[in-house]
């Protein structure tokens, strides 16, 4: 780092940028984006390979539905036009099949036992009266109405069925756009025409990702500049992350490319991601730069540069790990949306910190701003960093026990709120409400079934299993189940064609309208049938059968409810002589959601353990460790609680929200942590040390925390609901981790000793003389190093009197470096006792007893020293048990020593005498 | 009867036949021409009146699975050209009994379905037509049916020429809308044998022009005397990709085979028709209590010019 701001390592580092930025932006070119279901799908659902089974035999659950509705459609004119429609959709060559009022057959019986089998309504009827009567019989039979054709017989909808993709990248947009340009031409023709349908979904999240894509990061990016203009002043400081975002962007795209990470829904977060998050480090070096410039003027901006990084260096990278390890929590998901987005933004956060670390102070050392308006005033601070301030001030010395205790209940009250949380998956929710295919499919669902669809799957080990009454009448049952249940639209299976065959073939009695008792019958009436008119519903050999369920429930976990009361149910009416499977595409994407559920314990729970881990290492103890953990489960609690009071639910978007969020709440708890460790070093007083770090701190936290709700605000002007709820949760939860950090966290700091690892590292030390000091006697170099952290370092210039005859205080001090006179005043006259060097210790007897200094102790040399305050160190023994043990067993070896001489030497004194 | 489906099949060679003794060189109207076509065609399938054939049905699906069913069709032309049908299943089991009646000519059409296990009356069918896929099938009453030339307007189209043998295509149009809904298609495209005027493959299109179906015939067999039959036909869906295949086991010209009685719906109601044994299903007379007595062909047609 030093050559690197010193200019050695200058060109080969911008050479590296430079190579690596157009490596990748080669890789841009190969990026695909995948908006397709499979990618909603755990790839470790269990029920994949059973729907693939039973797709192969049943078909394809996966319909678009193109509704009409039209006051006149029973008219020729209006048939002839849907007609055509119908033609011309079957024409399309990934169209498997399509199901709609002109190929649906009837089975019609009347008073006289005539009974009528055919297509309801045939090719080219123009005839008013044939056209009314296939009206009245399509509304008279229960698997056409509601299905098919609405209520009032105006509305109807052509389903079809689309071909698998074998491979097609673009196929959905292909279909789609075929679709459409097909449906275009009819438009006119009726009161409404519209088709929804996954491909329809699919196309169009690939449409608004573009457009968030293009609209998100430029918006983040504004945000930002003004957060940092707002907070800092400075254009520099405003312009940097935006030019470490923009590489770091050019890297990310192109590592996706290159790569096989695909773009998709959760990826129109990145650029607002990486200019955001990515802007953190650089305002903490930006905000420390300033204030070093505040309190030391400029004097050399690489010298600056070396200081600043010789203080943030290590927090920074311990920062930017832990963001990282934010995002990478989430690649533990079986949820491949989820996985790309976290594999991207793992690789954008770590490249986006190495950029910034490695070029900020590089610039800084060139071309560092050498004045700043808002650090002139040098009065208190301003602003919202001054709210903080005097808020935490007033919190602290006033009601502490409130701060905490009122924490600790809106903790509790969040939680309870938390626990009406729910998870979805639902595609269609990852748009806005007012967007035409959420009121597509609304206006659809209103009139018509759920364009949602599953399949409860019975399959026997016996051919004909399904020719025999009693099973049957099982899906009758099934299906009576779900209609009590309530929660699905319709359901449709063998029963109910065999039932309405019952129903005609006895005059259309109403009492007939059931399954018939024997299996002859039901072999005979299946006659009436054609075998693609029931394939969705029964397999070759009737072995296997199918009821299709249609529902329009958005809601994973409402539907989770109920497929998991409806398995209970069919359980017990099956018993052991079926295998029942409950599967669908819809069911797998809800299903995930419990995946989500799972992957997002498990993600923070890793998260929280690794940094809990971190945290105690780093501050060598876990008590370290779990205060650290205390402002980051805040803000969680906090974002949980409020999701369950508003009602928004965890989706592949805002489950994201917490791991990511601790990953850059960690940020400030480290800095904040970091800074009271070095404050604590040069004052006695814990309270004054926690206010200076709280003034230190509060600019850097404030305009990050607030550049992060603005960059993550921005996210509400998405298209996607998905991204937008992201955005609204991740910018408040920034907000509430301010509150924990700077409010909550130094109350406790002030009641806490820490030291951090990284000062035991970095620290100095003349082991010859330090070693030798009676004061380390018995301790490891780790144990010496963590007592001289303990303590408090103090510094005197030559001449300086470091304690004065007569004075009292409970305090001891050991020499660092340097030398001190020990003089002892006496009738005017002083008489120097004795010159200490490093490592000796001196005014014991006043750290043990609280007595009268008898000498006055003098810098020879300019000197450092620690001192140990005895009721710090006594205050400290909580803290650091083992070592201030071991100092206090050394002091009284000390003194034994020195009450050892002092006995020797009156002795002798006597003996002269 | 070009597209009759069980009678299919029958006819007689006449090996004189040439393109310029059906077609006349300065035919300037191809209609005419194909009129004349068809007329011809349908008079050598329709010199037997009494027919029995013993069948085995197999329906494939567009995975490959198949089922199979055997059944026995009778079918006779009275006096006062009414033909009626009787369709009975043996097989399987479950469906054995099941018979479709139906009885056409002199502007009246009807026809009823008997399902044993439902008992007591044969359901009549008020708009046979509707059904485009009777009992299951691929085939629909109008293939059941036949064709009554009348109902279309002929137009013959470029000759063709499929593997080696040529033939003359006909596209034929309902008249009507109504007629359009009984036959179930826009128009057809019958490819007719230029050697013996059999019709080997018909067409079938929807009024956007896609073809919906497909009926072919194989296994053709010359009976001599100038009578082809082809003991196979095969009905291919392209809407579904299911396809049924008919295979023809026996087909007997006998009036004893199809006696009167057993068209009418109280001998069907009785249940007499469902035999309990393979002796019996496959020999029905024995039942009927008829003798056997092959039928010779109504005429004999030395030459097709007879026809015209």
């Amino acid at each position: 780092m030093r050559e690197l701001i010193q200019g050695k390592l200058r060109l080969p580092a911008i050479a590296i940028l430079i190579l690596v930025t157009i490596l990748t932006a080669f890789g841009i070119p190969k990026l695909e984006v995948d908006t397709s279901f499979n990618s909603l799908i755990s790839k470790d659902n269990p029920q994949k390979p059973i729907y693939e089974r039973i797709k192969e035999v049943f078909g394809s659950d996966d319909s678009t539905i193109v509704y009409l509705r039209d006051k006149n459609l029973w008219t020729a004119e209006k048939l002839s036009k849907m007609e055509d429609l119908h033609y011309a959709i079957s024409s399309l060559n990934f169209v498997e099949r399509v199901d709609d009022i002109f190929n649906i057959r009837n089975i019609k019986g009347n008073k006289d036992g005539e009974v009528d089998s055919g297509l309801l309504l045939s090719e080219s009827v123009t005839d008013q009266k044939a056209i009314e009567e296939a009206k009245a019989d399509g509304l008279q039979n229960p698997i056409i109405k509601n299905n098919l054709l609405s209520s009032d017989g105006n509305g109807t909808a052509i389903i079809v069925a689309i071909k698998e993709n074998h491979g097609n990248k673009h196929y959905d947009e292909m279909v789609n756009s075929s679709l459409k340009k097909i449906i275009a031409p009819y438009k006119d023709s009726f009161d409404e025409l519209f088709y929804v349908g996954s491909q329809r979904i699919n196309s169009e999240l690939r449409t608004t990702l573009y457009e968030d894509l293009l609209l998100l990061g430029p918006l983040s990016a504004i945000g930002l500049v003004l957060a940092t203009l707002l907070f800092l002043r400075s254009g520099f400081a405003s312009i940097m992350p935006l030019l470490s975002a923009s590489i770091s962007i050019i890297w990310t795209l192109g590592f996706m490319g290159w790569f096989n990470v695909p773009l998709n829904v959760l990826s129109a977060m990145l650029p607002s991601l990486i200019i955001v998050i990515g802007s953190t480090e650089g305002t903490h070096m930006m905000a420390t730069w300033f204030q070093n410039l505040y309190s030391g003027g400029l004097s050399n901006r690489k010298q600056m540069a070396i200081n600043m990084m010789s203080h943030l260096a290590l927090p920074l990278i311990m920062t930017l790990l832990t963001t990282t390890l934010g995002f990478a929590a989430n690649i533990l998901t079986s949820i491949s949306l989820i996985q790309d987005f976290a594999i991207a933004s793992t690789f954008a956060i770590l490249a986006n910190g190495c950029i910034t670390l490695v070029f900020v102070p590089m610039a800084l050392a060139h071309f560092g701003p050498t004045e700043n308006s808002l650090f002139k005033y040098g009065g208190e601070h301003k602003g919202i960093q001054g709210m903080f301030i005097r808020a935490y001030k007033f919190l602290r010395v006033s009601h502490p026990r409130l701060l905490i205790f009122g924490t600790a209940f809106v903790c509790v009250l969040f939680l309870y709120q938390a626990l009406s949380l729910y998870v979805t998956n639902d595609p269609l929710s990852y748009f806005q409400k007012d967007q035409q295919i959420v009121k597509d499919m609304n206006r659809l669902e209103s009139d018509l079934t759920g364009a949602r669809q599953f399949y409860i799957t019975l399959e026997s080990p016996k051919e004909k299993a399904f020719l025999k009454p009693k099973n049957i009448q099982l899906l009758a049952d099934i299906q009576g189940f779900i209609k009590k249940q309530g929660a699905m639209d319709r359901s449709i299976s063998l029963a109910d064609y065999l039932s309405l065959v019952n129903r005609e073939f006895h005059r259309g009695d109403e009492k007939y309208h059931n399954p018939p008792k024997r299996r002859n019958l039901i072999a005979q009436y299946l006659l009436f049938f054609h075998k693609s008119d029931i394939e969705q519903l029964i397999n070759h050999d009737f072995s296997h059968a199918n009821i299709i369920v249609r529902h329009s429930i958005s809601d994973s976990a409402t539907l989770n409810k109920y497929i998991k009361e409806l398995k209970n149910v069919i359980s017990n009416l099956t018993g052991v002589g079926f295998q029942v499977h409950i599967t669908g595409k819809n069911l797998m994407i809800n299903g995930a959601a419990e995946s989500i559920m799972v992957a997002q314990v498990k993600s923070l729970l890793l998260l929280l353990v690794v940094i809990f881990l971190l945290m105690s290492l780093l501050f060598t103890s876990f008590r370290g460790g779990f205060i650290a953990l205390i402002p980051n489960m805040i803000p969680i609690i906090l974002l949980f609680g409020s999701m369950g009071l508003l009602g928004i639910p965890l989706n592949p978007g805002t489950v994201m929200v917490a791991v990511i969020a601790i990953g850059i709440t960690i940020d400030g708890t480290i800095h904040l942590l970091s800074c009271y460790n070095d404050l604590c070093r040069k004052t006695s007083n814990l309270n004054s040390a926690v206010q200076s770090t709280v003034e230190d701190e509060a600019t850097p936290m404030v305009v990050t925390s607030i550049a992060l709700a603005i960059g993550f605000g921005v996210l509400i002007f998405s298209n996607l609901t998905l991204v937008a709820q992201f955005g609204a949760l991740a910018a408040t939860t920034m907000l509430f981790s301010l509150f924990a950090n700077l409010l909550v966290l130094p109350v406790i700091m002030s009641r806490n000793r820490l030291v951090g690892l990284y000062q035991i590292l970095a620290m100095s030390m003349d082991r010859d003389v330090l070693g030798k000091s009676p004061l380390f006697d018995g301790m490891s170099e780790y144990q010496i190093r963590k007592t001289i952290l303990i303590a408090e370092m103090q510094e005197f210039k030559k001449g300086d009197v470091v304690v004065k005859q007569g004075s009292y205080s409970r305090c001891m001090y050991m020499l660092l470096s340097g030398s001190v006179d020990v003089i002892r005043i006496a009738d005017e006259r002083e008489t120097k006792l004795t010159t200490l060097n490093a490592g000796e210790v001196f005014g014991e007897i006043g750290y043990i007893v609280e007595s009268e200094r008898t000498a006055d102790v003098r810098a020879v040399t300019s000197v450092r020293m620690l001192r140990f305050d005895y009721d710090r160190l006594k205050g400290d023994l909580k803290f650091f048990p083992r070592i201030v043990a071991l100092i206090n067993f050394n002091i009284s070896t000390i003194l034994g020593k020195r009450l050892a001489s002092t006995t020797a030497a009156l002795e002798q004194s006597k003996r002269q005498q | 009867m070009a597209a009759a489906i069980f009678a299919a099949g029958g006819g007689v060679v006449e090996a004189a036949i040439t393109e310029q003794a059906l077609v006349p060189a300065d035919a300037a109207d191809t209609t005419d021409a194909a009129l004349i076509l068809m007329q011809k065609s349908k008079a050598r399938q329709q010199l037997y009146r009494y027919i029995f054939e013993d069948i085995s049905m197999v329906l494939e699906d567009k995975h490959g699975n198949r089922t199979m069913r055997k059944m026995r069709r009778f079918s006779r032309v009275e006096d006062n050209n009414e033909v009626k049908f009787l369709i009975l299943f043996d097989y399987p089991l479950e469906l054995r009994g099941v018979a479709l009646l139906a009885k056409y000519g002199n502007g009246k059409r009807e026809a009823g379905v008997y399902l044993p296990a439902f008992g007591g009356e044969v359901k009549i069918t008020k708009k046979p037509e509707s059904d485009i896929n009777f009992l299951g099938t691929d085939f629909s009453t109008g293939d059941l049916s036949g064709e009554e030339i009348a109902d279309s307007i002929y137009q013959q189209e470029a000759d063709q020429k499929l593997g080696n043998i040529d033939y003359y295509v006909i596209k034929a149009r309902p008249k009507t809308e109504e007629l359009e809904r009984r036959i179930g298609c826009h128009y057809r495209i019958y490819f007719m044998r230029k050697d013996n005027l059999l019709i080997t493959r018909t067409e079938y299109f929807n009024k956007h022009g896609n073809m919906i179906k497909k009926m072919t015939l194989h296994d053709l067999e010359n009976l001599g005397q100038g009578i082809w039959r082809g003991n196979m036909v095969l009905m291919e869906n392209s809407t579904n990709s299911h396809t049924t295949l008919i295979k023809i086991n026996k087909r007997i010209y006998s009036k004893d085979y199809v006696p009167e009685k057993i068209f009418e719906k109280e001998w069907l109601t009785s249940n007499r028709h469902i035999t309990n044994s393979q002796d019996e299903l496959f020999h029905p007379h024995i039942r009927i209590g008829a003798e056997i007595k092959a039928e010779k062909p109504a005429r004999e047609i030395k030459d097709l010019s007879e026809l015209e």
